[in-house]
């Protein structure tokens, strides 16, 4: 008999998302990916001055709000037709801002999303030695502090003890590593957080021979993590639960915007040089060039009104939820029609293919650490491999790029809002493929759509019914207990899921807050 | 580590109706001068991001939406002490402001004080402006807030 396994919420931060899982046989039969909430930012946006895009966008989320802010300036840099005027030092600062996104995501995804997974933390409870840390992290526990942050589902674990402490050592490093990165993005984003210093024509921050010392030190003490503890510890788990290469394979067909500008005189975004190639690798083969205009997006079984397969920047947010066919408030964007993975994976497979050289030498070495072949990255384990070969290869660009600046250029050009106008900005975020789309008319904004990456890996089927990837990437899952999953949470896991949506209210439940009241 | 005294700090997305109304009532709180040791943090909805700083301070005040349980525009003051063994919500959806502080003890000493406001919300939807019962809240907050600076040995001028 067929069993229903209703997952909720599923990210442990930031997201209300559910999943809809039917097992029959021990197997996943169908799959439904729920985005749980209505956003609606874009509403918001209409009628606004247009530089107010840079400022509202960064508030839809928590955990990336420096990517939205390059996506709403790259957006209006071409809305303003300043695209190509960006000075060196204002392209290179905006990287650093980003960069220092990825670190800190990328750290926060491993250790405080999903090391917990896979490492039994309660292995701390256990301690008895005098490790100050490890002291910390077993009062930690001992203190039930540790609950919001244990997975709902209980994993298989399978490292000894000894290696489970170390491992659960590394989490309270990662806490400080993240500090750093934040440190770094602090040193040029201006006020923080919701950086105000990234604006449209380049940044405000001018580089100092201070603040560049100030950030070196930093970004090497994250390279040194990552080399030799981020890197090892995603390894570690690699080869304890080698059979997550063969499981959550997503559709296959991987989308990459690129991301950090290496060039700033070509104002078409989806040909100028990055880091990250732009592009589509179909079937884990196929390389194209990336072309914008085959970016759709359908709400057939989505929570809104309105046509199938239509370009963003033709888009309205026409929301109905009583819409009989929908079970989502995500929409289905597709490229050239098909279902695409956006995110890490996706950005190293089409730079690999694109032939970007450091990627290709790069990940060839990490297929050959970990004994597998490239096909098998389409999984859990090859999702996490590429976030870890993300952090390396940004925070070592970023080491060649801080040399770069050049203290007392301009860092800035100035610019018109124009009457009418349209803009696009396309750029990878640490979760991958996000786009913002503006038209201006009478110096305001007329329309404004975000396609986030979340959105592409979590979307749900479209009007030809085809499975969004994370759907994809559930099915034929075999479960051994259904009513412990956790090799679905798992799979969703790896996509770093992140919902837009950012409510954070503190909800007391168990203390008496009534005695608490002042009026 | 030299820390600096004070510092205030409002949490919430001013894109969701009362859910902003930490960050408004820090906004209100830009408008005043000190004298004496006093930041203002607008953390919007990024309190993780913030909460590594809280170290440096040798006393914080959190402003937030809270659900408290009782009438909309009830405003808390309430210490971490005193919901300490508080077992957060089930729900695993979000690293929560006091689940951020506790994490942050892990690895730092935390200020000696730290003192929470709260407003129990009315609304929280997509709005860009408070709920009045909320709005007219505001100005309370922010008057206990000064007092509070002022008993810290802050000098406050309108």
């Amino acid at each position: 008999m067929a069993t229903k396994i209703t997952i909720d919420p599923i990210t442990r931060i930031e997201g209300h998302m559910k999943i809809e899982a039917t097992v029959d046989g021990g197997t996943v039969k169908d799959a439904q990916c729920a985005g749980t909430l209505f956003r609606g930012f874009e509403i918001i946006l209409r009628g606004r001055d247009p530089r107010d895009a840079q400022r509202i966008t960064q508030r839809v989320c928590g955990v990336c709000p420096a990517v939205h802010c390059t996506a709403s300036t790259l957006n209006l840099d071409s809305a303003f037709d300043i695209a190509d005027k960006i000075p060196d030092n204002g392209r290179i600062l905006r990287n650093i801002v980003l960069g220092s996104n990825y670190l800190q995501s990328h750290i926060l995804h491993f250790y405080h999303l999903t090391a917990l997974d896979y490492v039994d933390v309660a292995a701390v409870a256990a301690y008895n030695g005098s490790d100050p840390e490890l002291k910390s992290l077993k009062g930690f526990i001992s203190r039930g502090e540790l609950a919001p942050f244990i997975p709902r589902y209980e994993g298989d674990y399978r490292f000894d003890k000894s290696t489970n402490q170390e491992l659960s050592k590394h989490y309270l490093t990662a806490l400080e590593m993240r500090r750093l990165a934040h440190e770094m993005l602090t040193l040029f984003g201006g006020k923080m957080p919701h950086n105000a210093a990234v604006v449209p024509g380049g940044i405000t921050e001018h580089p100092t021979v201070d603040k560049i010392a100030g950030f070196l030190w930093r970004l090497n003490k994250l390279r040194d993590f990552i080399d030799n503890t981020y890197i090892p510890d995603v390894i570690a788990v690699a080869k304890a639960y080698p059979e997550y290469f063969k499981i959550g394979a997503g559709p296959g067909n991987f989308l990459c915007y690129g991301a950090f500008d290496l060039d700033g005189t070509n104002k078409n975004y989806a040909t100028r040089k990055r880091l990250f190639s732009q592009g589509a690798v179909e079937d884990m083969r196929n390389y194209k060039a990336l072309d914008p205009s085959k970016i759709t997006e359908s709400v057939k079984h989505s929570w809104y009104d309105g046509e199938d397969s239509v370009h963003p920047s033709n888009n309205k947010t026409l929301p109905n939820a009583r819409k009989a066919d929908g079970y989502s408030w995500i929409r289905s964007p597709r490229y050239e029609g098909k279902v695409y993975e956006v995110g890490p994976l996706a950005r190293w497979v089409v730079s690999y293919f694109a032939g970007q050289p450091q990627v290709k030498a790069s990940l060839d070495t990490c297929i050959k650490t970990l004994g597998v072949e490239l096909k098998d990255l389409n999984s859990v384990l090859g999702r996490h491999a590429a976030r870890a070969l993300d952090s390396k290869l940004v925070a070592d660009s970023m080491a060649e790029w801080i040399l770069e600046l050049k203290p007392g250029e301009p860092v800035c050009t100035a610019y018109e809002i124009p009457d009418e106008s349209d803009g696009m900005g396309i750029v990878d975020g640490p979760r991958g493929a996000l786009g913002h789309w503006i038209k201006i008319k009478d110096k305001k904004i007329e329309r404004y759509q975000l396609v986030v990456p979340t959105t592409w890996n979590g979307s749900p089927k479209d009007e030809k019914n085809q499975p969004g990837p994370m759907e994809q990437s559930l099915m034929d899952t075999a479960v051994k207990d259904t009513k412990n999953p956790y090799e679905l949470v798992r799979i969703v896991r790896s996509f770093d899921p992140c919902l837009a949506c950012s409510v954070h209210t503190i909800s007391i439940k168990g203390a008496k807050l009534g005695a608490m009241r002042v009026v | 580590m030299c820390k600096k005294k004070i510092a205030v700090i409002g949490v919430g997305n001013i894109l969701m109706g009362d859910e902003g109304v930490g960050v408004e009532v820090v906004r209100r709180l830009e408008r005043l001068k000190y004298l004496g040791e006093v930041e203002l943090i607008d953390a919007g909805t990024a309190f993780l991001d913030v909460v590594t700083g809280l170290r440096s301070f040798e006393k914080v005040i959190i402003i937030d939406a809270v659900h408290g349980g009782e009438a909309a525009g009830t405003v808390y003051r309430f210490k971490l002490d005193d919901v300490e063994g508080d077992k957060p919500a089930v729900s695993l959806h979000d690293f929560g402001v006091i689940e951020s502080i506790r994490l942050e003890r892990l690895i730092a000493e935390l200020p000696k004080e730290i003192v929470f406001y709260g407003v129990e919300p009315q609304i929280i939807k997509l709005a860009m402006q408070l709920s009045p019962t909320v709005e007219g809240k505001v100005d309370y907050v922010v008057q206990k807030i000064i007092d509070e600076l002022i008993a810290s040995g802050v000098q406050v001028q309108r």
